[in-house]
């Protein structure tokens, strides 16, 4: 389908004015609400079609998120150090998470980093099987948005396969622009 | 029970002891013939173990500061020193930083430690905001050092581009000083009481 074809495309205004809109109950919620929303999408996109294709959409979620994120809440002028030092402080002041970089090299852009305390699955059960693909969307749209290079992302290590910290993995795909 | 799981029990109740001594433990294999409530419990013990000593050599090369060594994967045992390891990565990426003269990373979350680092972050970007400041106004003296030719007679100043300037004017052009004019006690008597 092409674009002129979908029904429905994200816009940042979307998300509404959320202080005129809840006056009285705020900005926050409970991560409970969140993760229950999370969680039974993805069980409904598993039984619908299946896990692999459910961690594919979700994956193409967290991007378009992430992307938007950064072109409307960072600022993509600043240099590397920069942005990346914006980057851990929006995620911490949005209760996303707490970003720590572990190595970088600018040149080729390959970044580890970690994510504790993440929204997405810090004290989930042990299930052995890593669950942040939202995330590594996320991960990937906000450093392709930022670098114009499109990115990918693994995660390496999660809380969910008994990890304590999600660990992740971007590289920019060599030779490609978005 | 049969001797040999009697023996096998006796094994299990060592290998623990070797545990709490901190002692690396064999592994335990079962006999044939073996009670299987008993035979679960020696491969559980004998998960267990493997967890432990894949822990422990993961802890001896991140106790002697070898970050390089991967955490094992899938390993609950080592799991809160998989966490030291992340925060200790995330300290030396920061210290490079810092080392590069990149001053706008902070440390969160590390307690004790991240109150220190930041704190000794803020430092050197404050030094070195210092060193700018002074380096710019040593760099406004010094237009003011060396010899300087000024005029026996009128007292003007030969600047670079060799033209004479007033010496207000000059002093004023090369440094931050600016002047105020008014008369000394022995000119006004010289000027005014004649």
């Amino acid at each position: 389908m092409s674009d002129e074809n979908r029904p429905y495309r994200f816009q940042w205004k979307d998300l509404g004015d959320i202080e005129l809109g809840r006056p009285n109950l705020g900005n926050t919620m409970s991560v409970a609400v969140y993760r229950l929303m999370q969680y039974t999408m993805r069980d409904v996109l598993n039984r619908k079609f299946s896990t692999e294709i459910a961690a594919e959409l979700l994956r193409e979620a967290g991007h378009e998120a992430g992307r938007e994120l950064c072109l409307n809440m960072l600022d993509t002028k600043l240099p590397l150090n920069g942005f990346v030092a914006q980057l851990q402080d929006v995620l911490q002041s949005l209760r996303i998470g707490i970003m720590r970089l572990e190595k970088s090299d600018a040149e080729i852009l390959d970044f580890t980093l970690t994510v504790s305390e993440d929204l997405d699955c810090s004290g989930l059960p042990v299930t052995g099987v890593t669950v942040c693909e939202y995330d590594e969307g996320f991960i990937g749209g906000i450093f392709e948005a930022y670098t114009g290079k499109p990115f990918t992302v693994r995660e390496v290590d999660c809380w969910a396969t008994g990890d304590r910290t999600c660990r992740f993995r971007a590289v920019a795909v060599s030779g490609a622009e978005s | 029970m049969k001797p040999s799981e009697r023996e096998l029990l006796d094994k299990l109740r060592q290998s623990i002891e070797q545990l709490t001594l901190g002692e690396n433990a064999p592994v335990l294999e079962t006999p044939e013939e073996c009670d299987n409530d008993l035979r679960s419990l020696v491969e559980a013990f004998n998960r267990y173990i493997s967890l432990v000593d894949e822990a422990r050599s993961f802890v001896a090369a991140l106790a002697s500061g070898n970050l390089k060594e991967s955490p094992p994967p899938r390993n609950q045992v080592a799991a809160p020193f998989k966490q030291l390891h992340a925060a200790l990565q995330h300290l030396t990426w920061q210290t490079g930083q810092v080392a590069q003269g990149d001053y706008s990373q902070r440390v969160h979350f590390l307690g004790e430690f991240s109150e220190s680092f930041n704190s000794m972050v803020e430092a050197l970007s404050e030094k070195e905001r210092t060193e700018a400041a002074l380096r710019e106004a040593r760099s406004q003296v010094r237009n003011l050092e060396g010899i300087i030719p000024i005029c026996m007679y009128c007292k003007k100043i030969r600047d670079d581009g060799d033209s004479w300037q007033q010496l207000e004017r000059y002093i004023s052009d090369h440094s931050e000083a600016f002047f105020s004019h008014g008369i000394c006690p022995t000119c006004f008597e010289a000027r005014f009481n004649k």
